[in-house]
This record gives structure tokens, C-alpha cells and sequence, in this order.
């Protein structure tokens, strides 16, 4: 299968699989962890180096920054966007080399930042295999600076800086992949994992016998752009938090930043993604039993048809804030321990 | 000191008690069974309306439930099978008007179901339809997705571009020839080749198969297909030391795209396999179907509680019916019983001295009781015993002052009749006096209605403040609606605001000084803009009542425009006569300076240098004796050398010179009377005439154009004639010249013949053209008509005098003029913006016998029509003002009205409307100037009427 579609399943299956204790608020940086993250910083910029190079000689685009506002990320935040750069770099070896790799098997029990390092250490061989590709080593040998570029030292930062580094590493090496894909990601997968955000959000209403689990979605709005879907998308992320904190659970610091002047499908999916996961994450701390529903390809979808999704997303989430804060059924106390 | 006797204190009425007691009783007992009969009805009630506001509703709202859900999954079945976005709005409407608002009715009865002890299945249905609605969701939403069949997602998003590269791979092979292609080995591999492809074309077609109906049938055969393709590309590559570079380098491309093609083969046959190959079917199968069963029961079930809660109540309600109508029976009649007892009792006890009472009233009405009756009881009936021997003794007094009162009434009114007599008498006489007093005022107001319909003027009475009280001329058709829509209005209303205070200012001045105030102004009318002259005359009024004017406006317009002409007329004579005056001056003054340069540019012959100098100043003074001969054209003072003269070859033989003047860009096209008369002209002049209209229509069609010559032989008649000073009627022969250049705007026209006059800039025109050619025609005893619009061109029409025939020629005899076919009353709707024109139009149409209505725009044409039913024909120029020309108006008043008839008019030659598409095909038009007598022909000809003879 294409990774268009594969990549979405893919990311359902391992947000469906990591367990709820896995995906919990970090505590206070152990000086382990400030190490490892170090080096995986290390690893990650030489990836973004090494993709810097392709995209030179394969005359792409070099995206403009781009910042979510989350601040603290957890690991099982960077890994669903280590996993998302290795379904990237899979389908890059692909359209080059015509062979794919199988996907990591997803981690068993906590997921650490080991397991996100792995996943990214696996990518990179594979853009190795890409790099070896006699049309690009030409070009590469031509440009006279093809690997083994000297390793980056990076500053010494706080722990929580270390992550937010890390996580905005991987977030620009995802970016900078989708430019140099022959089919990038595109307003359809975007359909397809806002869907998969109100599958979650239909379980989380469940709960409530008065909720209407699906509601009507607004009137089409033709002629959107992705930076409305992206901005929608947004809202939805705060009204998140805002679940979270009337629950009294942990959650993400973030941070409204100004919007982009624009942005690609691709920053748009990435957002959708990190929406999905932390909807999984709400899943496992409320105990939902009910597993989401797999999310299908749509066909050619317009950033309008996915702008109205996301209000549907949305309208999901506002009712399930006003039914916590009414009922506040769940609290601190009751919520199952980490 | 008087002691005041005490009244005796009146006995208690034993009587009333005894009413008053038997009456409480029965009531008591009424009012107890009363109670008795609310006490089972309410409870009877209770349970009516419980089964009515409870029950029925909760067993509608499960039986709506139940369909509602059939309806649902039919319909989602639809859009599953066979994608009709109709079935999605039925499966969202059976939610919207049926599921929901009974699931609602059922929550809002949830009490019933505790009383049953089935609240637990009210909530399980609330959930099970919560999950029905959101699993059939899912289905619709991924039911006519491509992601709905994986399978063909694959082959069409992945599988199918491997396919396109292999099979130009294998073309490429094919094709690829090694330079000895008849060695055997070349020809063995050519033949492995085509076997490869053809094996790859039949795995091909087999993974087609695989997604059809009958898609894992055909797997075996697939993977055989595979293994078979497989082994030959194996074989080729092992051949690789006797392949070219090139087929090496295919072949090499051919088993990448392979190792592909078999990876999406597997991911194909792996998804075609799988139970969810079609999702939204899998997803309705093994889902939604079981959760509507589900919802299904528990709907069905709350169904049948219902019933029978309706059927318990039900009992319970017509047992209550019995019990309650039992009670009512005894109760009545125990109440009967008791009521009869105590009523019988008091009968008895007061119908005797009753009896007694009665007798002696009879007596008293016969004059027979002479004596009072005798009081024996102390109730109520010695009461009434005492009050009746009263009243007998009051009636007999009274009867004696009764027949004293009426002898006096009696008199009293014969007084009266005979005063009312009288009054009567004088009242009749009054009545006679004011009955002729209203005849002589009813006479006197038909006189004065006469007097002001034989007026031609509108007579309007005014007030101070300038509002219309009284329009003495109300159908006056000078204003929109009629003049008669002016009454109560503001003279502020009706004009503009300088003319209405203009207006208001006589009337001012009329009250003022009490004489008649006489005004000329211009006002606005449904015909345009006309002139009138008024006399306004104070009106005298009561003390303490506004005071008032009378208006007598009369139109002047055509007067007006009778002086404009003479103005205009003495205007172009007096600039004759002194354009003339200094022309001839100045050429005399002109033929001496040329003179003089002559013999000086003689005497100069040695000097050439001084000889150039007096030969400059010779043409120079040449081109101002050009000019002065212009002037003494235009003056009519030019010596004309007239003769007989065919315009026709004189049109002709100028045709080269006009192409030369008017250049490539304009089409010179000519219209020539075969038989035309010869006109009595200067040819020469004529011919420089002509050169200038030419050069005229070329400055006027910058980009372009047509430049049209017309020749015919026209007669003017009297009636046209009379508008023109120093024309006589007879046979002329006509010269039209015409252009589609930019034309000349109103103001233009009033000066186009004047000397110097020019639109062209100082240096591109003397201004001399037109004049020269006005002068010429005057001069030759002719008629020159200039008719030009804005944007639309120009036509100028020179009718010059026939020149007598020559002896030798057979005399054409003039027929006599033939009379006028006449007008049969029709009404006719005359269109024309010049007041002049139509005007002139008007008095020939009356002339001949139709009735006429006028407009001076489009727009008031077709107001006049819409009111005007009786129009037969609407007579319009073609170029009206208002944005709406001629044939626009006709084609709205053709939608009004299809019969109406429509004779079009214009300055403009019929070919130039023709060729400019102003006209549509086939339309009916006579051209300006026209003579009465064509006119009443072409009207005839237009209306269907025939003509004379």
C-alpha cells in the first residue's frame, strides 16, 4: 500500500498500541535522559544535515520555520513524530530505490526516548540506502559534501529545552522529507486523520447517554486554504487542554504562537497527528474500553472539506467540555494512576 | 317632653324560615351528591388522562422508534448499494423527524417505565440507538470512498504506475535491436522477450480478475501466473553476456519494476482476501445490522409494555365508570324522595290563604269588593292580606284623580296640533325657495363648465401657498395623469424649484396688487419642455378664508418656436448681408494687391531671390481671394454660371476625385435616380460643394466609414413649404450626401452654416465649408436640410430647382397632385423629441382625419400607450432621446400591444438606417422631409386601409 494510506493506519495502530502509562507527563530530567537526548539531538540533526544535501540536489523547497507552540513534549510525542519520519523516509526509498522497509514494531510497555531514537537511527539508514542510490551518489559526489559530516555539538540547554530542541528537530526533518516526496502529504490525509480524531472523540462521548456522539457538521465553505484548517485545528488543540485540565490530568504546555504566513498539507497532517495522539492518550487515562475506528482513504479531499470535518472535531470537543464540567465525573482522584 | 312610642317590633316571618329550611335541605342533599359524583369522576379522569398524555404517547414514540430504525438501515442500504446522495438526506431526515424526537418523548415519560420497572430498557435503547446512529455514520461516511475497497486502491493508486512503466519497458526491449538481428540467438531472445511480456500481460489481466466479484477464485491461477514470469525474467538475466548494453540496462529496469509489481500484488490478493474487503458492507453486516436488530427488540418490547399498560389502565378506568354511575343512581333518588316530603308540606300550608287572596283580587278587577278582607294570620300572608286592603283603597282614590288628569290632557293637545300646523305651512314654503335656488346655481355652473371646456387654456385655481385647489381643466393631457392630478398638490411638487418659486412669486404679486399678473416661463410636460403664457388673476374671498388666484395658462410654444426660426432666419440673413459687405470690399481690396504683386514680380525678374518674396506674396493673396469667394458664397453674392445639369454624371464623374479626398479607410457607395430631372445649377460650384461635404464626412469618420451619394426627384409640396420664408413648392431635385461619422450634437446644428464656425481646431478648417454650401443653395433658389445625431452620423440634403425641360425633349406632364387618401378616426401615437417636427407632424395627421396623441420621449410614448388603448399606430422617429431609440419603443409597445402598426421617420436615408442595422428587416419608413400627401399614402399603406383609386 501507498504510504499516503499506509502512514495514517500505521500511526492509528501504534498511538492504538502504546500503553497508557507510556504516554504519561514526564517528571524532572534525570541527567540520563538529558544525555540521551543529547545524542539523539545529535543523530537528528545529522538525519536533517543529510536530508539538507538531498534537498539540494534534488532542487526542492526548504520549508519556512514553523512552530506548534508545544513546549514540554513528551516521548511518545517525539516518537509519533520519529515514526512519522521513518514512514517519510520509507516512501522516499521507494519512489528512488522501489524497496520498502517494514515499519518498528512498536515498543513494549513505557515508550522511552530510546524508542524514538531507534525509530529515527532506522530512518536514517534507510536515506542511507537512499544516499547510495547511483543517481544521487553522482550528484552527492558532485556536490562534493555527501556524508559524514562532522558531528554537531549542541549547546547545553535545560532538560525541558533539551526535548523541546529534539522534538522541533524532528518535527523540521518531517517537513523538509514531505518536500522531497515525489506524492506528498496532501489535503486527503489530512480528511483522513481528522476522521480519525472524531472516531476518538465519538468514544469519549459515549460516556455521556445524552451526548450526540456524531453531530451535524456545519454548512461547506468553499475556497479554504490549509493554513484555516491548520488554524481550526489549533483551536481544537487548546480546547484539548482545556479537557485535560478539567479532568485534572497532565498535559502538553503550549503556547499560541502567531499564525504562519502559510503552511503546507504536510505541517497541517503533523498537527491532525499530534491531535489523534493525545486524543489516544485521553482515551487510555479515561479507560475507554471501545478501540477507534480505522479511518479510510476519502478520495481527493479540498483543505475545505477538511475545515469542515475539523468544525465537526470541533463541535465534538466543545461538547465534551461543557459534559466534564458539568458532570465532572472524572477527577484527579479518580483518574487511573499512572 | 313627648315620649316617643316605640314601634312594635315586627314578627319573625315563620313562613321564610319554613322555605329557607326545606330549600337548604334539597340543596345539601344535591351538593352531596354532587361532591360524590366530582370525587369518581376525577379519579376516572386520572386515569383517562393518564392512558392519553402517557401511555399513547410512549406507545406512538416506540412504534416510531421501531420504523424509524427499519427506515434508517433501508436507507443506508441505499446509499451503501447504490449511491444516492437521496438516500442520505432520507437517512438523516428518519433521525432528525423520527428517531429523535421519539426517543425524546420516551426520556420525557421515563417515570412510566419506573412504575413498570422497565427504565432499564428505556436506557438501553438510548444507548443502543446512540450506537446504531453513530455505526451507520462510519458506514455512510466510508461507504462510496475509494479507501471503502483497499484492494482497488492499491491496484489503482500503486500497482497501476509499476504496470505503465513495465509494459514501456517491454515495448523498449522489443523494440531495442542488436545490431546482427538475424543471428538465431538474437531471434531466441527476441522470442523470450515477447514470452515474458505476454507472461506479465496475463498476470496482469489475472490481478484484474482478482478484484471482481469472484476475486480469491482466481488467486491459484495469479500466483502460477507470478511464478512463471518470474522464471522467465531469470532465464533473460542469465542470458546477460548476449545482450546488448542497452537491453542489459531495460532488463535491469524491468526486474526493479517486477520486484515492485509482485509486492503489490501480494498487498492486493492479502486485501481481496481479507473479511473487510469492502468496508462499509462488513462494517453495515456485522455492526450496524445487529445493533438495529438490537434496537429493534428493545423498541418492539417497550412497544408491547406499553400496550399493556394501556390495556390495565384502561380496565381500571371503565370499573371506576360503573362504581360512579350506580352511586349517582341512588343518591337521585334518595334525593327525590326527601324533597318531595318536605316541598308537599309547605304547599299545603300556603295555597289555602292564597286561594282566598286570589278570589278577592278577581273581585276587586270587577268592581264587586267592597269591603276589606279579614287578617286572620300573623306570617307573611296577614302581610300581604294588609297590603292588599290598602292597595284597594289606594286604587279607588286614584281612579278618581285619573279621570280629573285626562280631561286636562285632552285639551292640551288640541293646543299643540294646531301650532304644529302652522309650523309646517312656513317649512314647505322654505323648502320651495331653496329647490330654485339650486336649479339657477346648477344653470349658472353648467354655463361656467362650458365656457371653460371651449377654452383652449388650462384654468387652475391657486391659494396663497401655492397649492392647486381647483384644476378647471382636469383631462388636460399636458401632465402626466392629466392636469387633473395637480389638485391638492404643491407648486413645489409639480416643478422644479426655481420654477416653482417663480411661479409662487406672480401669485404673490397678483394678491399683492390685486391686478392681473401676466408671465411667460417654460415648464415640463408629458410632451417635453413647452412655453406658456399666463394670466394670473386674484379671486375675491371672504374675510379670514386663503386668499386665491385664478391661472390662465395658454401654450405658446409653437409661437415660440415661430419666433426662433425668424430669429435664426434674420440672423443667417443679416450675417449675409455683412459677411457680403466685407467680402466684396475686401476682394476688391484684394484684386488691387494682386494687381500690383503682378507687375512688381515682372519688374523683379532680375532679382529672383526678390522675385520668390512677391511670388509668396502672390499666392498668398490668392488664397485670400479663395476665401473672399467662399464668403460671396456663402452671402449668395458669388456669380453663378446656372445651367441645366445632370447630377447623376456629375456625382459620377467626381467619383475618383471623393476616393482621393476621403482616402482607403472610406467606402464611398452612391444610390442614383435612373430617371432624375436635370437641376438648374452651377455644376462647378456644385462640384466644389460637394468636394466639401466630402471632406467634411472625412473628418467626422476618423476611423472609418461610409460616405453614401443618393440622387432623386422629390416635389415639395405647400404644406411644406409654409414653414420656410423663401421657399416655393414645385419639383426639386434632391442631392443627399450621408456619413457614419460622430455627428453633430443640438448645439452644433443651430450654427453648422455659419461662416466661421468650425468644430475642427484653428488649423484644420476655415469654417467656410458648409456656409459656402448653404449660400450655393439659397443662391440657386433651393431648400437645404441638415439632419445629424451624436454618434450616428450625418445626412445633408441639397433640393435644388429642376431645370426646365428643353424643347426638343418630350415634356414628362406632371400629374396633378393627387388628393390625400384620408384617415378613417384612427388614433394615432405620434413620437418625435423636436417640438417643431412634431407639431408639424400633428397639424398634417389632423388634417387628414386621425386623431393624434403626442409624445416627445420613449418613455411617455409608452405611458400614453398603455393608457390609450384606441391607438392604431405608433408614428416614431428612429433617434429619440432617453437612452430608448425608435425601434427599441416599437418593440415594447409590439410586446403591449402585437396588432399595433409601426411607421418609423428619420432625417437619416432609409439605406443609412439599413446599413447601420438601426432599423430591423422589413420595417416601414418615410423618410424626413416628407409631404402631406406621402404621408396620408404611406399611412394608408401601413394601417391596411388601401389606397384611393
Amino acid at each position: 500500500m501507498h504510504a499516503r494510506w499506509l502512514l495514517p493506519a500505521l500511526l492509528g495502530l501504534v498511538v492504538v498500541t502504546v500503553p497508557a502509562a507510556a504516554t504519561d507527563r514526564r517528571g524532572p530530567v534525570t541527567s540520563s535522559q538529558m544525555a540521551t537526548c543529547a545524542e539523539f539531538l545529535v543523530c537528528q540533526d545529522r538525519f536533517n544535515q543529510d536530508l539538507e544535501q538531498l534537498r539540494r540536489i534534488m532542487g526542492a523547497a526548504k520549508p519556512a520555520p514553523l512552530d506548534f507552540g508545544i513546549r514540554n513534549a513528551a516521548p511518545h510525542e517525539i516518537y509519533l513524530l520519529a515514526l512519522t519520519l521513518f514512514q517519510r523516509t520509507n516512501q522516499l526509498a521507494f519512489e528512488l530505490n522501489r524497496v520498502r522497509e517494514e515499519h518498528p514494531p512498536p515498543p513494549p510497555g513505557l515508550i522511552q526516548l530510546e524508542d524514538a531514537w531507534r525509530v529515527v537511527l532506522a530512518a536514517r539508514r534507510l536515506l542511507q540506502n537512499v544516499q547510495a542510490n547511483p543517481q544521487v551518489a553522482e550528484s552527492l559526489a558532485l556536490l562534493g559534501t555527501a556524508t559524514g559530516q562532522p558531528a554537531v555539538t549542541p549547546a547545553e540547554p535545560s532538560g525541558n529545552e533539551w526535548f523541546n530542541d529534539l522534538f522541533n528537530a524532528v518535527l523540521a526533518g518531517n517537513r523538509q522529507l514531505d518536500q522531497l516526496l515525489v506524492q506528498h502529504t496532501n489535503p486527503s490525509d489530512v480528511y483522513r486523520e481528522v476522521t480519525r480524531a472524531i472516531s476518538y472523540a465519538a468514544q469519549l462521548l459515549a460516556r455521556y447517554p445524552e451526548a450526540v456522539r456524531v453531530p451535524d457538521p456545519p454548512p461547506f465553505e468553499p475556497a479554504k486554504q490549509p493554513l484555516d484548517v491548520y488554524l481550526r485545528l489549533l483551536d481544537c488543540l487548546e480546547r484539548l487542554q482545556r479537557i485535560y485540565q478539567a479532568l485534572g490530568l497532565d498535559t502538553f504546555e503550549w503556547r499560541r504562537q502567531p499564525p504562519p504566513a502559510a503552511v503546507e498539507a504536510g505541517d497541517v497532517y503533523l498537527l491532525a497527528a499530534l491531535l489523534v495522539a493525545q486524543l489516544d492518550h485521553l482515551h487510555q487515562r479515561l479507560g475507554v474500553a471501545r478501540a477507534p475506528r480505522e479511518a479510510f482513504y476519502p478520495g481527493r479531499k479540498f483543505p475545505a472539506h477538511t475545515y469542515q470535518r475539523a468544525a465537526l472535531l470541533q463541535a465534538q470537543l466543545e461538547q465534551l467540555e461543557r459534559l466534564i464540567k458539568a458532570q465532572d465525573t472524572v477527577t484527579r482522584d479518580d483518574a487511573p494512576a499512572p | 317632653m313627648t315620649h316617643r312610642r316605640r314601634r312594635p317590633r315586627p314578627p319573625q316571618p315563620r313562613l321564610a324560615g319554613e322555605l329557607l329550611l326545606s330549600h337548604l335541605s334539597v340543596a345539601v342533599i344535591g351538593l352531596g351528591m354532587l361532591l360524590i359524583t366530582l370525587a369518581s369522576t376525577y379519579g376516572m379522569r386520572a386515569q383517562v388522562t393518564r392512558v392519553s398524555d402517557e401511555v399513547e404517547p410512549v406507545s406512538q414514540a416506540s412504534l416510531r422508534v421501531l420504523a424509524g430504525v427499519r427506515s434508517s438501515i433501508a436507507e443506508l442500504g441505499g446509499w451503501v448499494s447504490l449511491g444516492e446522495p437521496g438516500f442520505l438526506g432520507s437517512w438523516a431526515t428518519t433521525w432528525r423527524n423520527d428517531i429523535e424526537p421519539a426517543l425524546a418523548t420516551l426520556r420525557r415519560h421515563r417515570q412510566l417505565f419506573s412504575r413498570i420497572d422497565q427504565q432499564a430498557r428505556l436506557d438501553q435503547l438510548q444507548t443502543v440507538l446512540a450506537d446504531l446512529r453513530e455505526s451507520q455514520w462510519w458506514v455512510q461516511d466510508v461507504a462510496r470512498t475509494p479507501g471503502n475497497e483497499p484492494a482497488r486502491l492499491t491496484y489503482q493508486s500503486d500497482a497501476e504506475d509499476i504496470i505503465r512503466n513495465l509494459e514501456t519497458l517491454f515495448g523498449a526491449l522489443l523494440t531495442e535491436k542488436p545490431p546482427l538481428s538475424a543471428d538465431p540467438v538474437h531471434q531466441l531472445l527476441s522470442i523470450q522477450f515477447a514470452e515474458a511480456q505476454n507472461a506479465f500481460a496475463s498476470a496482469h489481466l489475472l490481478l484484474r480478475e482478482i478484484l471482481g466479484p469472484q476475486g480469491p477464485t482466481y488467486e491459484p491461477r495469479l500466483r502460477q501466473q507470478l511464478d512463471q514470469t518470474g522464471r522467465l525474467l531469470d532465464q533473460l538475466t542469465r542470458r546477460d553476456g548476449r545482450l546488448t548494453a542497452e537491453q542489459q540496462h531495460l532488463l535491469a529496469l524491468i526486474r526493479s519494476e517486477w520486484q515492485a509489481f509482485t509486492t503489490f500484488a501480494g498487498d492486493i490478493v492479502r486485501q481481496r482476501n481479507a473479511p473487510d474487503w469492502n468496508v462499509a458492507r462488513r462494517l453495515l453486516v456485522s455492526e450496524t445490522l445487529p445493533l438495529a436488530n438490537r434496537a429493534t427488540e428493545l423498541a418492539t418490547a417497550l412497544a408491547a409494555d406499553a400496550a399493556a399498560l394501556m390495556d390495565h389502565e384502561v380496565a381500571s378506568a371503565r370499573l371506576a365508570t360503573v362504581v360512579t354511575l350506580w352511586l349517582l343512581v341512588a343518591l337521585i333518588a334518595t334525593m327525590v324522595l326527601v324533597a318531595y316530603g318536605v316541598s308537599r308540606r309547605h304547599a299545603e300550608t300556603l295555597a289555602q290563604p292564597l286561594a282566598v287572596l286570589s278570589e278577592a283580587t278577581q273581585k276587586l278587577a270587577d268592581g264587586k269588593l267592597t269591603s276589606d278582607l279579614p287578617v286572620n294570620r300573623a306570617d307573611e300572608i296577614g302581610d300581604l292580606t294588609r297590603a292588599f286592603n290598602s292597595m284597594r283603597a289606594s286604587l279607588l282614590h286614584a281612579q278618581t284623580e285619573l279621570r280629573a288628569a285626562n280631561v286636562l290632557l285632552e285639551r292640551r293637545v288640541a293646543e299643540r296640533t294646531s301650532a304644529l300646523e302652522q309650523a309646517n305651512r312656513v317649512l314647505k314654503q322654505e323648502i320651495v325657495d331653496r329647490q330654485a335656488a339650486e336649479i339657477a346655481l346648477r344653470q349658472s355652473e353648467a354655463r361656467l363648465r362650458a365656457v371653460v371646456s371651449a377654452v383652449p387654456d388650462m384654468l387652475f385655481v391657486l391659494d396663497e401657498d401655492g397649492v392647486y385647489q381647483e384644476v378647471l381643466t382636469p383631462h388636460h393631457h399636458l401632465f402626466r395623469g392629466g392636469a387633473g392630478s395637480l389638485q391638492g398638490r404643491r407648486l413645489h411638487e409639480v416643478h422644479r424649484a426655481e420654477k416653482a418659486d417663480y411661479l409662487h412669486n406672480v401669485i404673490r404679486q397678483a394678491l399683492a396688487t390685486q391686478r392681473i399678473q401676466v408671465a411667460e416661463y417654460e415648464l415640463a410636460t408629458t410632451t417635453g419642455p413647452r412655453w406658456f403664457e399666463s394670466h394670473t388673476a386674484p379671486v375675491e374671498t371672504p374675510a379670514g378664508e386663503p386668499r386665491r388666484v385664478v391661472v390662465v395658462a395658454r401654450d405658446v410654444t409653437q409661437r415660440k418656436a415661430a419666433e426662433e426660426q425668424l430669429r435664426q432666419a434674420q440672423r443667417m440673413e443679416a450675417l449675409g448681408h455683412l459677411t457680403g459687405g466685407v467680402a466684396h470690399d475686401f476682394n476688391n481690396l484684394l484684386a488691387i494687391v494682386v494687381g500690383n504683386l503682378e507687375l512688381l514680380h515682372e519688374q523683379l525678374a532680375p532679382q529672383p531671390a526678390s522675385q520668390d518674396l512677391v511670388r509668396r506674396a502672390l499666392a498668398a493673396a490668392e488664397r485670400g481671394a479663395n476665401l473672399t469667394q467662399r464668403l460671396l458664397a456663402f452671402s449668395r453674392k458669388q456669380p453663378l454660371q446656372a445651367q441645366p445639369t445632370s447630377l447623376n454624371d456629375l456625382v459620377n464623374g467626381m467619383l475618383d476625385l471623393l476616393g482621393h479626398t476621403l482616402g482607403e479607410h472610406i467606402q464611398i457607395r452612391t444610390v442614383l435616380d435612373k430617371s432624375l430631372w436635370p437641376a438648374l445649377v452651377d455644376p462647378t460650384q456644385l462640384e466644389s460643394a460637394l468636394l466639401n461635404l466630402a471632406v467634411n464626412a472625412r473628418d467626422a469618420m476618423p476611423e472609418g466609414g461610409t460616405f453614401l451619394i443618393e440622387t432623386a426627384n422629390d416635389v415639395l409640396d405647400a404644406s411644406y413649404v409654409a414653414a420656410y420664408e423663401d421657399l416655393r413648392p414645385g419639383p426639386y431635385v434632391l442631392l443627399a450626401v450621408s456619413d457614419t461619422g460622430v455627428g453633430m450634437s443640438r448645439e452644433v446644428l443651430e450654427h453648422a452654416f455659419e461662416p466661421f464656425y468650425t468644430t475642427k481646431g484653428l488649423s484644420k478648417g476655415s469654417g467656410l465649408g458648409l456656409s459656402m454650401v448653404y449660400g450655393l443653395v439659397k443662391q440657386s433658389e433651393g431648400h437645404i436640410t441638415l439632419y445629424s445625431e451624436s454618434g450616428r452620423g450625418t445626412t445633408i440634403r441639397l433640393y435644388l430647382p429642376r431645370a426646365p425641360l428643353p424643347a426638343n425633349v418630350p415634356r414628362l406632364v406632371e400629374p396633378p397632385e393627387p388628393t390625400p387618401p384620408r384617415g378613417q378616426a384612427e388614433t394615432i401615437l405620434v413620437v418625435e423629441d423636436d417640438s417643431r417636427l412634431r407639431k408639424l407632424a400633428v397639424a398634417m395627421l389632423a388634417s387628414l382625419g386621425y386623431r393624434i396623441l403626442e409624445a416627445a420621449s420613449a418613455q411617455d410614448a409608452l405611458y400614453l400607450l398603455a393608457s390609450n388603448p384606441q391607438v392604431a399606430l405608433l408614428f416614431t422617429d428612429v433617434v429619440l432621446p432617453g437612452g430608448m431609440d425608435g425601434a427599441a419603443l416599437a418593440q415594447a409597445a409590439l410586446a403591449q400591444r402585437p396588432n399595433l402598426k409601426v411607421l418609423y421617420t428619420s432625417g437619416y436615408t432609409e439605406q443609412m438606417l439599413i446599413q447601420n442595422g438601426q432599423l430591423p428587416a422589413g420595417a416601414e419608413l418615410i423618410a424626413k422631409p416628407y409631404r402631406k400627401s406621402s404621408l396620408a399614402s404611406k399611412l394608408r399603406e401601413v394601417l391596411g386601409g388601401g389606397l384611393p383609386g
